[in-house]
């Protein structure tokens, strides 16, 4: 069975054998950083589904690299497709290029200032 | 179906789950990047000179740097995406690691017993420190069992560690290895160790070096507290051609006897364990070796770097690695002495990271804090 409180505690039977399930939630304390803890939940929730965007994205390259080489996207075709060295670092390059736009909020400096409008005036006068 | 292995035990990837993976390593990259760049100009602009003018000029102290951080919006925004990338990797590799588990644990019990050996003690007791929280983060920590002759944790170690590395330690992930190999060598030229002992070993990633580095007669020993790590680098040793004798022991208190090894060797294990535990192990160390041996324990902290310090005490706080704060503020050298070493034999210093395939010229600007001590011959 899956242990969804961070527990470490085998809860299976005796002499039971049958694998469970791994653990999903890491035992201690989770740390939650900005002000509103919602959105680090928020910015959990956006990045797991720019993982799945990228996961999409990289599925759709492969079928057309399979059609290509005349080969029709199966499932079977997408397993057995290995990337060279080249086409994996396009890819790298399509990924880190998808980061930069999709968090670029945060990349950007905001910290110099005090934000109030009079501070800036003042600055400026 | 993906393996990008350098040996037979490495757990596959099916086309999602490489994709997936990928996207881990590359947000891992960009996060540390803007993590590492935007904290650092924090700490140079407003952070630094701040506590600078509190402290009367004094560095500041960890928790002044934490609580500093703490408040800079940014900051709050890139600590959050840097747990939640930890998160992630586990999230990843772990359901990929699960899907193949039945067929890793019967390659590696095809494996088992081929070279070397594997000695797994039941009974064994872990330290509280190291069951408190999940290390690392990663859930179910190192030591989880899901099934008989479970290697689930170490398998899933070998793959995040390869993510989480990015490439710097090597195909092999050994750097760790040759580096306070390569240290040892400088430092103790005439030093020819026949019997060597790895602590906290993990899957064995360090531990593989030294069956080639000191020559063909050496006998090899690594121990772990983890069974399911010790499993996985069991069949991952054979699986490489190496022969290791594993044994699943705390090193703060083995059971070989006195004076039993040349070379006692720890890669990163003093800053999982505690400060009692720290100088457990290297009073056992003391006593296993033999008059002219030489013990040498590498860790990664650099606390001599502001940023470093803050970075370390941010994973002691926020990424479950509760002694890596602590561990910045201990005297080595202390410690070596606290164990019975004579001062004029003790020696801590810092050793690059380096790896037979990288170019000897090529200066590294990542190191490894090594406290070190030799027997005197008499």
């Amino acid at each position: 069975m899956a242990h969804q409180d961070g527990s470490n505690v085998h809860t299976a039977a005796p002499g039971e054998r049958a694998p469970r399930g791994r653990q999903r939630f890491a035992k201690g304390r989770r740390p939650f950083f900005m002000r509103d803890p919602d959105v680090d939940r928020l910015l959990a929730i956006v990045t797991a589904l720019t993982a799945e965007l990228s996961v999409v994205r990289e599925r759709l390259d492969t079928a057309e690299r399979l059609a290509d080489q005349g080969l029709p996207a199966t499932p079977a075709n997408i397993e057995a497709y290995e990337p060279e060295p080249a086409v994996e670092a396009e890819r790298e390059a399509i990924r880190s290029a998808m980061l930069d736009r999709v968090f670029r909020i945060l990349s950007q400096p905001h910290e110099g200032d005090d934000g109030s409008y009079d501070a800036m005036v003042d600055r400026f006068s | 179906m993906q393996n990008n292995s350098t040996h037979a035990m490495f757990p596959d990837a099916t086309h999602d789950e490489q994709a997936m993976q990928s996207f881990i390593k590359t947000l891992r990259v960009h996060v540390l990047r803007e993590f590492q760049s935007s904290g650092r100009s924090l700490l140079e602009s407003r952070i630094e000179p701040a506590i600078r003018k509190v402290n009367r000029d004094r560095p500041p102290t960890r928790k002044q740097l934490r609580e500093a951080f703490a408040r800079f919006p940014s900051h709050q925004a890139w600590s959050s995406m840097l747990r939640v990338t930890q998160e992630m990797l586990y999230d990843t590799v772990g359901p990929s690691i699960e899907r193949q588990l039945p067929d890793l644990i019967s390659r590696a019990q095809a494996l088992h017993g081929k070279r070397g050996s594997l000695t797994l003690d039941p009974d064994l007791e872990l330290p509280r420190y190291l069951t408190a929280v999940d290390i690392h983060s990663k859930p179910g920590s190192y030591q989880q069992e899901l099934a008989p002759d479970d290697l689930f944790a170490g398998a899933e170690f070998d793959r995040t560690y390869r993510l989480y590395s990015m490439g710097i330690n090597g195909p092999n992930l050994d750097a760790g290895g040759w580096s306070l190999i390569a240290w040892i060598k400088r430092r103790y030229p005439d030093f020819r160790p026949k019997r060597i002992l790895d602590m906290g070993c993990t899957v064995g990633h360090s531990t593989l070096p030294y069956a080639r580095a000191f020559g063909d007669d050496v006998e090899v020993h690594a121990i772990d507290v983890a069974a399911p790590c010790l499993r996985y680098a069991h069949a991952r040793a054979v699986a490489m051609d190496e022969t290791v004798h594993f044994s699943q022991q705390n090193a703060e208190h083995t059971n070989f006897a006195d004076g039993s090894f040349d070379l006692v060797v720890s890669h990163l294990l003093m800053h999982e364990t505690s400060r009692t535990g720290l100088r457990n192990v290297v009073a056992e160390s003391r006593r296993l070796l033999a008059p002219g041996g030489v013990m040498a324990h590498a860790d990664g902290i650099q606390p001599a770097d502001l940023f470093q310090k803050y970075y370390a005490e941010w994973m002691a706080h926020f990424n479950n690695e509760p002694f890596l704060g602590s561990i910045q503020d201990e005297d080595f050298m202390e410690i070596c002495l606290g164990a019975g070493f004579r001062h004029a034999d003790c020696v801590v210093g810092r050793a690059p990271l380096w790896r037979p395939d990288l170019d000897p010229d090529r200066a590294s600007e990542t190191s490894f804090l090594v406290a070190s001590a030799r027997l005197p011959l008499a």
